[in-house]
């Protein structure tokens, strides 16, 4: 019998976010550490694989969305690399294999998310999940994201795992998907309501 | 080396989960172990917290309170033992045990490693070079600073007396007593005003002194069904949120009345803009629409409040006084229906009613008429109509009824403040949402308004009401003046510090002339920064201890470098929950190398030790103990253990155990949450022993006319009234808005210095996002420039600023690229012209301000 693959996904929840920006900073101390004192200048942020956007829906209602890689099933940066050095890993991650990246960029311009930035010392694309919480999954441990959250709003888990937490939520709560229209089969979702 | 994946639970059962839940630690965490997380991995074990892994590697865990704002959430360290102070030595991350009353943290305990090493963090003793407010220094040994101190000190009090000394502090409020006591300084005068002072008033009016204290009274978080949030942004304490959250799983709803939309607000709750300073006239009208409808809680409003208590046509309450001679003054009377007489408000197993009208015969002879004040109430409530509120709310009255009909069908509760930006009528507005609550009589059950039971940590130095001081350990002497100039001015003031600026500035009611300042950020903490400016300008000695530059320090003859929060030990209640729990601060580290960080308590001793030795030794200091690490051991550490086995013996515990619980998980919960207590058990703390919706004591006083909360028209500024003229609110965010949190590095993108404005004001003033602009005060004469952010975010209207998170002006700001950004955007409070409440002294920190473009955000 074939054990199905696994397919990871990000979970955020938006009923439950107040922005308080744990996630955002852990994002950073975890992945580039030696970014904390450093300007992103990409996105004249913080160098976090975290974005945070404040909009307004159609209703007029503010709305704050948390912004990351969606590893996506038919990702785009995937397909434009002409390197070969973005593709997904067993686990349904878009992983970036530094030894065959040229950074030529055409990655972060070909994202519809915009989630990715160049690092200044480094000269990759960077991107969730960086290399601190590829260490922590690998050991069976939440993202730093998923850990720093103080209102329970995130969460990652195997999909393809019932009995997993992000599937009981999927199946329990309204959620969508950004950009959906775009058939990237984004795997990062946005829980919306009961 | 340990196992990778110990699986042994080494924190009294939390799990992995558990311990990884939340933790933000991360966000210091993998910065802080070199080699990163595949070193810190190995002591997160599938079980949790592996202690022994950790140990056996060579690190120790250390618990602390987080202080990087008042919350006192629960941190965990990783130390590296034996290693030096090193960001790369120390791992800090949320307490994550599920028992911890407060736990996890959020973007401000982020920011804790930020401070610890800023590049801002004050290193060395500084002595002012230039003048005032220039920030020019040059750095000074500890023995040189202390001396001149002590010296100018010592030269100012021998002539004008002990009381020409203040001192202002505002989480370190008890640090600043070990100089001023001895010293016979009554003026401690700290930040209260602008923070708390209306609500202390307020509920210290309505429920007593023993529940004035906004950590004393708050929602019970756990069992939450609908909470209204008037004004307060909820963004601290973290514990609360976390719970609230939980709740919200569960389907609580919070409800945030605020003129802009607090980030908590995103979480799916609901955000009532409303216009500043008539939170009031809302709750009033809330008020009006429960009773209108039948919706408040007799049973309780009879029992427990004092509604069915009759009031004279005078607007005073009826006594024993009246009606015989010699009778007394505190014992009030209601009419009974089951006797069908009047009957003293201590008499058992009376019922009272609540619409009784009738004449009494007095004490004199004379007749008087009577009305309950429920009565009174009714008439009062008349003119809160949904739609009177309206007008002067901007809150369509469909909603307010909404929420009035909500609060009573979901058995909510209305939060009762702790910080927000005010106006000059806050008092009344924290009565008025304490009527609500009174009407709802929804206390001390399962969601209700619930009260806390204190820890009872015994204080290191405590002072009677005679002046008598006592220290815990063994020393005690006498004040003779113990009245600070705010008390009299301020009769029911818990800390006016523009009493000081008056003293300073007026010498009224006598000369102040040396300031001591602890930890706080007086230039971003008090309204009308010309006044304070002026009043700094005028003292001869300024002395302040902080641990970054602060726009205050530039204005200081000595800074002196103290020590953070993670470098000192200290043993202190968990506020904020409604548990009596202590927590363990545990020094997580030394400070940074080069940075000569002291205690602030010897600090404090060391000055008064250097100008009059034998009022040092009045509290048993003297110079033996001049050597900090000496001083650390053999003074602060005795009273440590004197309050630990105080608090032991208080709570019928093994002082032993206790510390090793503390040692071990960093915090002791000694009394879960009980309902039923107050006011079933135990009365309220008013003199009537009722909750006070009538507030009698301000009335007896003859401070106000009447007890019921009012609304009238903020007083602290000039209204807008013109097309480019908006109230100018500030308002906190969770991720940098504290004094010190606020100048940390990530400040610069996840906050923002801009004046929001609401997309409509915004296009009739032709400005779109980004656009310079040109701000003047419209009652004080104060221009400056910032950007503007264009959101819905915030009420026509209304022109809102985070607070503590633009227009510093400390010249290590202005010459560091890494923190110019913090001197762009506003400090709210030059605009402010520091109106005080009479009686209580309450500040108002919001304004009005005209608002025009211009072509450069740089004036």
């Amino acid at each position: 019998m074939n054990t199905p693959p696994q397919r990871l996904v990000h979970l955020w929840d938006a009923t439950q976010c107040i922005g308080c920006g744990a996630c955002v900073m852990a994002c950073t101390a975890t992945n580039a550490p030696e970014m904390l004192f450093r300007e992103e200048t990409g996105w004249q942020s913080l160098a976090s694989n975290i974005r945070r956007i404040e909009s307004v829906n159609g209703q007029g209602r503010p709305e704050l969305l948390l912004v990351q890689c969606q590893h996506c099933q038919r990702a785009p940066c995937v397909k434009t690399c002409p390197f070969g050095a973005t593709r997904h890993d067993a686990r349904g991650l878009v992983r970036l294999d530094p030894a065959l990246c040229a950074g030529c960029k055409y990655c972060v311009t070909s994202c519809p998310y915009n989630v990715r930035w160049m690092h200044p010392d480094q000269g990759l694309p960077m991107k969730c999940m960086g290399a601190g919480c590829l260490e922590l999954i690998g050991q069976g441990q939440p993202p730093a994201c998923v850990q720093a959250c103080p209102a329970m709003a995130r969460d990652f888990g195997d999909r393809n795992d019932p009995r997993s937490s992000v599937s009981q939520t999927l199946r329990t709560r309204r959620t969508r998907r950004l950009l959906e229209h775009l058939g990237t089969e984004p795997n990062y979702f946005v829980v919306v309501g009961s | 080396m340990a196992e990778p994946h110990a699986s042994k639970p080494l924190e009294r059962g939390v799990t992995r989960r558990q311990f990884l839940a939340g933790t933000a630690a991360v966000a210091g965490g993998w910065v802080l172990l070199q080699g990163g997380w595949s070193r810190a991995r190995q002591f997160l074990g599938p079980d949790g917290l592996d202690t022994g892994a950790a140990r056996a590697a060579g690190y120790t865990v250390k618990h602390t309170l987080c202080f990087q704002c008042g919350a006192s959430c629960g941190l965990t360290a990783l130390v590296r033992e034996g290693a030096p102070p090193s960001e790369e030595n120390f791992l800090l991350f949320g307490n994550q045990h599920p028992d911890h009353p407060q736990r996890g943290f959020c973007g401000r305990g982020a920011t804790a490693v930020y401070t610890w090493n800023s590049p801002l963090r004050i290193r060395k003793p500084l002595k002012r070079v230039g003048e005032r407010g220039e920030g020019r220094f040059e750095e000074i040994g500890w023995d040189q600073a202390l001396d001149e101190i002590a010296a100018k000190l010592k030269a100012l009090v021998d002539v004008e007396g002990a009381r020409s000394v203040a001192f202002t502090a505002h989480d370190l409020r008890e640090y600043p007593q070990w100089l001023a006591w001895p010293l016979g300084a009554a003026n401690t005068v700290n930040q209260p005003s602008t923070c708390n002072t209306s609500g202390i008033s307020a509920r210290r009016w309505m429920m007593g002194a023993a529940y004035q204290h906004h950590a004393a009274v708050d929602p019970d978080y756990d069992h939450a069904r609908y909470v209204v949030f008037p004004g307060r942004s909820l963004h601290a304490p973290i514990g609360a949120l976390h719970r609230l959250a939980k709740a919200r799983q569960q389907g609580a709803r919070a409800v945030f009345l605020n003129p802009a939309m607090p980030e908590a607000a995103f979480a799916d709750a609901e955000w009532i803009p409303i216009l500043p300073g008539t939170d009031a006239a809302f709750l009033l009208a809330v008020c009006h629409t429960l009773i209108h409808e039948q919706r408040y809680d007799a049973e309780f409003v009879a029992r427990h409040t004092n509604l069915p208590f009759l009031l004279k046509a005078d607007d005073k309450p009826l006594t024993e006084a009246d009606r015989e001679a010699g009778g007394e003054v505190g014992r009030f009377f209601l009419y009974d229906t089951a006797s069908g007489g009047l009957a003293a408000h201590t008499t058992e197993g009376v019922a009272p009613g609540l619409t009784h009208r009738g004449t009494v015969r007095l004490a004199d002879g004379s007749s008087a008429e009577v009305t309950t004040a429920f009565n009174r109430l009714v008439e009062h409530l008349a003119e809160y109509t949904p739609e009177y509120a309206e007008g002067i709310t901007q809150v369509p009255a469909a909603t307010l009824v909404r929420v009035a009909r909500e609060l009573h069908t979901r058995q909510g509760v209305v939060e009762d403040t702790w910080y927000n930006a005010r106006n000059g009528n806050d008092t009344d507005a924290v009565m008025a949402i304490m009527t609500v609550n009174a009407l709802l009589g929804n206390f001390d059950q399962p969601g209700g308004l619930c009260f806390r039971p204190g820890a009872r940590v015994p204080a290191t130095m405590s002072r009677a009401a005679d002046g008598q001081v006592s220290t815990l350990l063994g020393h005690s002497f006498r004040m003779d003046d113990t009245r600070s100039v705010d008390r009299m001015k301020y009769p029911e003031t818990n800390g006016t510090f523009d009493a000081v600026l008056q003293a300073i500035l007026e010498g009224e009611p006598y000369p102040i002339k040396a300031l001591f300042v602890l930890g706080t950020t007086v230039l971003q903490r008090d309204p009308n920064t010309r006044r304070v400016e002026a009043a700094l300008r005028k003292l001869d000695l300024i002395v302040t201890n902080e641990i970054l530059a602060q726009e205050i320090t530039d204005w200081s003859d000595y800074v002196l470098p103290a020590e953070m929060f993670l470098e000192r030990r200290r043993l202190s209640g968990i506020p904020w929950t409604l548990t009596a729990a202590v927590g363990w601060q545990e020094a997580v580290t030394r400070p940074p190398p080069g940075v000569e960080a002291r205690s602030d308590v010897w600090i404090m001793l060391e000055i008064l030790r250097r100008a009059y030795p034998e009022r040092a030794a009045l509290v048993g200091y003297n110079e033996t103990l001049s050597d900090h690490d000496t001083f650390k051991r053999e003074f602060l550490d005795k009273l440590e253990d004197l309050q630990l086995e105080g608090l032991a013996k208080s709570w019928e515990l093994d002082a032993d155990e206790l510390r090793q619980e503390l040692a071990t998980q960093g915090f002791k919960v000694l009394q879960g949450q009980r309902y039923g207590q107050v006011p079933y058990v135990r009365p309220f703390a008013t003199p009537s022993g009722r909750f006070e919706v009538y507030a009698f004591h301000p009335v007896l006083r003859g401070y106000r006319e009447h007890g019921f909360a009012t609304w009238f028209p903020p007083p602290a500024y000039t209204l807008p009234a013109q097309p480019d003229e908006f109230y100018l609110v500030s308002g906190k965010n969770p991720i940098t808005a504290s004094g010190t949190a606020g100048l940390a590095y990530p400040a610069r993108f996840l906050s923002d210095r801009a004046v929001w404005l609401h997309p409509a004001d915004a296009e009739r003033l032709g400005l779109s996002e980004g656009d310079p602009i040109e701000v003047t005060g419209l009652d004080i004469d104060w221009t400056a420039r910032a950007a503007v952010r264009v959101t819905p975010r915030v009420k026509q209207g209304v022109a809102f600023i985070y607070s503590f998170s633009g227009g510093y002006r400390q010249r290590r700001v202005r010459e560091d690229d890494r923190f110019r950004f913090l001197s762009e955007g506003l400090n709210p409070h030059w605009f402010a012209k520091a109106h005080l409440e009479p009686v209580t002294g309450a500040a108002a920190n919001n304004a009005s301000v005209r608002i025009r473009k211009v072509s450069s955000a740089v004036g």
